[in-house]
C-alpha cells in the first residue's frame, strides 16, 4: 500500500485494534450554486468513538458526511488520516480506506440472501470457487462478536427494516471499515431496534472503531455518543463531550440565537380574524405525523410563528390548511367559511398562499421554463386564460415583473428552472406566491438554504406582507427567525400546539420544544 | 440574446438532426449483417429508396402506412407526457376496428353522411373504454399500467380473431363481411389507397400539439408528467387528468383500427395491425414526445417499410431486414437516451 494511509492498513497489523487513530474532515467547505452547504466545517472522530452529528435538516450534516466518504468533493478543505492528507474521489476510494457508510435507504438487492448480499462485489470472496461455508463461519464469527443479529441465508427482501440496517452494518463490517458513517440510523427504527442498534455500537467501539451518527434526533444523539457537534446553516456550531452538555443547551445550539433581528416590524393592531383551527386532528399516516387537536388563530395583519423541533407536525400543519393533508376531525375556518378538506385548489383560490417546505419537490417543475413554473398555482385565473388557452402574453409579462421584482437571477424567461441556483429558485416560489396576493400565507422554512442577504430580503418581504394585511403562519425550525419576525409564537411538539407563557423567552421556548423542563444529560 | 434565439433553433432541429443521425446508424450496423451472406448493403438501401419514393403509388403508400403509426404514436405521446405507459395502443387500435365494423355493417340503416362520423367516434370510444381499464386499475389499485396494457393486447387481438372466425366471418377470407360501401372513407389521390384518416392523423397531431403547449388542460397534463408532487401542491385535479389523457390515448389509437378499416380493408382481416402500436412507441420515443415531430419519424419509418417490400421484389433479400434495422434503431435510442441522462 506504500505510503497511503488506511484505516485498514492499522487495523490488520497484529496490535490491531490497540493502535489509536485520528481521523478528521479540516475546514471543509462545499457549495451547491447559492446555497453554501459545508462553510469550512472541522469534525474528528477518534478510535473508539462514537461522535453524534447534530442538526436540523439542512443544516449541512450530510454533505460534509458524503464528502468523508468520497460521494462529494470538497470546494476547499481536506480529509485527514493521523494528519496525513487522504485523497477520496469515490466511495470506492473511501471503502479502500476503511471508511464505510450506512445510508438511509439501503443498498442491498432484495431477491439474495444476506450472504450473497455481503460477498456481492467483494474481492476477499470473488471467483467461481468461492467456498460458501467458510465463509459463512467467518461472516457468522463476526456477527456474533459484535452482537449483531441476522439469519444468514435468508432473502434481504423478507427482513425487517431493522434488520437490513444491520445487514449494512455487517457489509462495512465485513469490507474491513474501521469508521462507519451511519445516516440517520433511528429513522426507521422501533425503540427496540434502537436499543440493539446501541449494543452493537457500543460493541464497535469498545473494539477501537470509530462510529459517526448523523441525526436530527436529539435524545438518540445524547443516548449513543460520546462527543456530540451541532451544526447549523452550514457551519459546526461547537463540539462537545456529550456527559457534558445538556439537552437544553443542545437545543439553543441547534435553533441558534446569534442571528441579530435586523428587520423592525412596525406596530400594527391585528385586523379580523383570517384563519382558525378548530379542534383540528390529522390521522398518521404511513411515515407521516400526526396532529391532535389543534386550536389556532390568525389575524388580519399578524405573523404567528411556529417554532418546534423538525418533525413534531409542522409540515402536517401546513399541508393540512392547504388541503393536502385530510383532516380527520375539526374544522379550518378561512374568513369565517369553513374550508375543512377542501380541494386544494379551492383553497388556493380562496386566498391561500403556500410555500411548501420542500420547495424543490412540491414547489417548482425543474424541466419547465421560469414562465410555465411562475403561474403554477394559478395558471386557472382568467388573468392567465381564456376558455382554457394558456395567455402566453399575459404570462410572459408576468414572467418578467417577477424576475425584475424580485431580482432573480436567470438566463432568461424561457430558461429551465433546473439552470437556476437554488436561491433563485426560491426567489421564484416566493415571488409567485406573494405575487397572488393572498389573504392567508403559509410560510413554512421560508429562509432555509438561503445565504444571509437572501435571507433578510425574504423577511422584509413578509413584514411588508404582514403591513398589507396578510396573516401569516411562518412554521421555522430557526428560533431567532420565529422570535425577530412573530407577534405571537406557539410551539408545537409531538403533534400539538404546546401553550407559552405570557412574554415567551428563548429559554422558556426552548424548554416548550424539549417537552417539560431539562432534562439529564444521557436521559432518553 | 441572439445566441439565446440560436440555441433554441438548434434545439428544435434537434430531434431530425439525431433521428437522421441514428437511422444512418442503425442501416450502417445492419450493414454488417448483409455482407457476410453477400449482399450489398448499398444496394439493398438504394432499393429500399427505390421502393419508397420511386413513384406517386410508393410515395402515397408511404403515407397509407404513416397513418396508423402517426395516431399510434400520438396515443403514447399523449399518456407519457403525463407520466404513464401507454403500450396498449395495439389493442386500441384493434377495439376501434371493431367497432367501425361492428357499426359499418349499417344495421341500424344510419344515412350515409353520418354514418362515416358515427364510426369514427364509436372507434374513438372504443379505444377509449379499452383504455380506461388499466387507467382505472393504475389510478385506482396502483396496478402497473405497462403490464395491464400489454396483457390487453392480446385479449383485443383474440376477441377480434373471434369475431373474424366466429359471429361475423365472411365464410370466404380470413376476414369478416364488408362494411357498407357509405362506410368508405374518401380516397385523397384517385388510383391509391390514400384515405381521408391521413388527414384526420395529421389534424389529430397538429391539435395535440397545440393542446400540450398551449392550454391549461395540456400545461396541466404536462406537469403531472414532470412532476407530480408540485401538481397536487397547486390543486391540480392529477388523477382526473391521468384519466382522461390515458382515455384520449386508447382514443387516438382507436381511430388508427377505424382508418384501417374504413380506408383500407372495408372489413376486419385477420392480423389488422403488424404492430402499429408498438412502432408507435418507437416513433414517439424518437420524436422526443412532441406530436409534430412523430409526424415526420413515422413518415420516415413508413417510407422504409414500403421501401424494403420493393427491395425484396428487386434483390430477393427477405423484408424482416427492416425489422432487424428498426431493432438495431430502438436499441441506438435507448444507448442514446441513457447516454444523455448521464451527461
Amino acid at each position: 500500500m506504500g505510503s497511503r494511509p488506511t484505516l485498514q492498513g492499522i487495523a490488520r497489523s497484529d496490535q490491531a485494534s490497540a493502535q489509536p487513530w485520528r481521523f478528521e474532515a479540516v475546514n471543509v467547505s462545499k457549495s451547491y450554486g447559492a446555497v453554501i452547504a459545508n462553510d469550512a466545517v472541522s469534525v474528528d472522530l477518534n478510535a473508539g468513538e462514537i461522535h453524534a452529528l447534530l442538526g436540523e435538516n439542512g443544516a449541512g450534516k450530510s454533505t460534509i458526511m458524503k464528502i468523508l466518504y468520497g460521494m462529494e468533493l470538497p470546494d476547499a478543505g481536506h480529509v485527514a488520516i493521523d494528519d496525513t492528507v487522504l485523497k477520496i474521489g469515490s466511495p470506492a476510494d473511501a471503502i479502500a480506506a476503511g471508511i464505510a457508510m450506512v445510508h438511509q435507504h439501503f443498498m442491498l438487492v432484495p431477491s439474495l440472501t444476506v450472504l450473497e448480499n455481503l460477498i456481492l462485489g467483494n474481492r476477499r470472496f470473488g471467483g467461481l470457487m468461492t467456498d460458501r461455508r467458510a465463509v459463512a463461519a467467518e461472516i457468522a464469527a463476526l456477527a456474533a462478536q459484535y452482537r449483531i443479529e441476522v439469519d444468514l441465508q435468508r432473502p434481504v427482501g423478507k427482513l425487517s427494516v431493522g434488520e437490513q440496517q444491520r445487514v449494512e452494518i455487517l457489509k462495512a463490517l465485513v469490507r474491513g471499515a474501521r469508521v462507519l458513517i451511519l445516516d440517520e440510523p433511528t429513522a426507521v427504527l422501533t425503540p427496540q431496534e434502537i436499543k440493539a442498534l446501541g449494543l452493537t455500537l457500543r460493541e464497535l467501539a469498545q473494539d477501537r472503531h470509530g462510529i459517526f451518527i448523523v441525526t436530527h434526533k436529539l435524545p438518540e444523539a445524547m443516548e449513543l455518543s460520546d462527543r456530540v457537534s451541532v451544526m447549523r446553516r452550514g457551519r459546526v456550531v461547537g463540539t462537545w463531550r456529550t456527559d457534558q452538555i445538556t439537552s437544553s443547551e443542545l437545543v439553543m445550539h441547534m435553533v441558534g440565537r446569534s442571528l441579530p433581528a435586523s428587520v423592525s416590524r412596525p406596530q400594527l393592531t391585528p385586523g379580523s380574524t383570517v384563519l382558525e383551527l378548530l379542534n383540528a386532528c390529522v390521522a398518521a399516516q404511513a411515515g407521516r405525523g400526526e396532529l391532535r387537536d389543534i386550536n389556532l388563530k390568525i389575524a388580519a395583519g399578524e405573523i404567528v410563528g411556529v417554532a418546534g423541533v423538525e418533525g413534531n407536525g409542522q409540515q402536517e400543519l401546513a399541508e393540512a390548511i392547504a388541503g393536502l393533508r385530510h383532516v380527520s376531525a375539526g374544522d379550518v375556518i378561512l374568513c369565517g367559511d369553513a374550508i375543512t378538506n377542501f380541494p386544494a385548489a379551492e383553497i388556493l383560490a380562496a386566498g391561500v398562499a403556500h410555500i411548501p417546505q420542500d420547495r424543490h419537490r412540491d414547489g417548482v417543475v425543474l424541466d419547465f421554463p421560469l414562465t410555465d413554473n411562475a403561474i403554477l398555482v394559478d395558471h386557472q385565473t382568467p388573468a392567465f386564460q381564456q376558455r382554457g388557452i394558456i395567455d402566453r402574453h399575459a404570462v410572459i409579462q408576468f414572467t418578467d415583473r417577477l424576475i425584475d421584482v424580485f431580482q432573480i437571477r436567470c438566463s432568461g424567461r424561457e430558461a429551465p428552472m433546473r439552470s437556476l441556483s437554488g436561491g433563485n429558485q426560491q426567489k421564484l416560489v416566493l415571488a409567485r406566491e406573494l405575487a397572488r396576493r393572498p389573504r392567508l400565507l403559509i410560510a413554512v422554512q421560508p429562509t432555509r438554504g438561503l445565504d444571509v442577504g437572501a435571507i433578510d430580503y425574504v423577511h422584509r418581504q413578509l413584514i411588508e406582507q404582514r403591513s398589507a394585511g396578510v396573516a401569516i403562519l411562518l412554521i421555522s425550525t430557526e428560533l431567532d427567525e420565529i422570535i425577530a419576525l412573530s407577534d405571537r409564537i406557539v410551539v408545537m411538539r409531538e403533534g400539538r400546539v404546546t401553550a407559552l407563557p405570557d412574554k415567551p423567552t428563548i429559554e422558556t421556548i426552548g424548554a416548550a420544544m424539549l417537552g417539560s423542563a431539562d432534562r439529564p444529560a444521557g436521559a432518553a | 440574446m441572439s445566441v439565446h434565439v440560436d440555441s433554441a433553433v438548434t434545439e428544435r432541429w434537434r430531434p431530425f438532426a439525431q433521428g437522421t443521425g441514428l437511422v444512418l446508424a442503425s442501416m450502417a450496423l445492419t450493414g454488417l449483417v448483409l455482407l457476410p451472406i453477400g449482399i450489398n448493403p448499398i444496394g439493398a438501401y438504394a432499393q429500399i429508396l427505390k421502393g419508397a419514393f420511386g413513384s406517386v403509388n410508393a410515395l402515397t403508400e408511404d403515407l397509407v402506412y404513416a397513418t396508423p403509426i402517426i395516431l399510434t404514436s400520438l396515443s403514447v405521446i399523449i399518456a407519457f407526457r403525463c407520466g404513464l405507459w401507454n403500450l396498449g395502443s395495439d389493442g386500441q387500435l384493434y377495439l376501434g376496428a371493431i367497432a367501425t365494423v361492428g357499426l359499418g355493417f349499417n344495421r341500424f340503416g344510419m344515412l350515409p353522411p353520418v354514418l362515416l362520423p358515427v364510426m369514427a367516434v364509436a372507434a374513438f370510444a372504443a379505444g377509449a373504454a379499452w383504455a380506461a381499464v388499466p387507467a382505472v386499475l393504475r389510478l385506482r389499485f396502483g396496478a402497473s399500467e405497462v403490464i395491464v396494457t400489454i396483457m390487453m393486447n392480446f385479449l383485443a387481438v383474440t376477441i377480434a380473431t373471434y369475431l373474424v372466425g366466429g359471429p361475423w366471418a365472411s365464410g370466404i377470407t380470413p376476414a369478416t363481411a364488408p362494411i357498407v360501401s357509405a362506410g368508405f372513407l374518401p380516397i385523397l389521390v384517385p388510383g391509391t389507397r390514400l384515405n381521408a384518416n391521413f388527414l384526420v392523423a395529421i389534424a389529430a397531431a397538429a391539435l395535440l400539439s397545440f393542446v400540450l403547449r398551449r392550454t391549461v388542460f395540456g400545461y396541466q397534463l404536462r406537469t403531472i408528467g414532470q412532476n407530480i408532487d408540485a401538481a397536487r401542491y397547486a390543486g391540480m385535479p392529477v388523477n382526473k387528468i391521468r384519466f382522461v389523457s390515458f382515455s384520449c390515448a386508447g382514443g387516438l389509437a382507436g381511430l388508427a383500427g377505424f382508418g384501417e378499416v374504413a380506408g383500407i380493408y372495408h372489413n376486419l382481416p385477420n392480423g389488422l395491425s403488424p404492430g402499429f402500436g408498438y412502432t408507435g412507441i418507437v416513433v414517439a420515443l424518437l420524436a422526443r414526445l412532441n406530436p409534430l415531430w412523430a409526424v415526420i419519424v413515422a413518415f420516415a419509418l413508413a417510407a422504409l417499410s414500403v421501401g424494403s417490400g420493393g427491395m425484396q421484389r428487386a434483390m430477393g433479400i427477405p423484408v424482416s431486414l427492416v425489422s432487424i434495422l428498426e431493432a438495431v434503431l430502438i436499441l441506438l435510442v435507448l444507448a442514446t437516451r441513457l447516454l444523455e441522462r448521464r451527461a
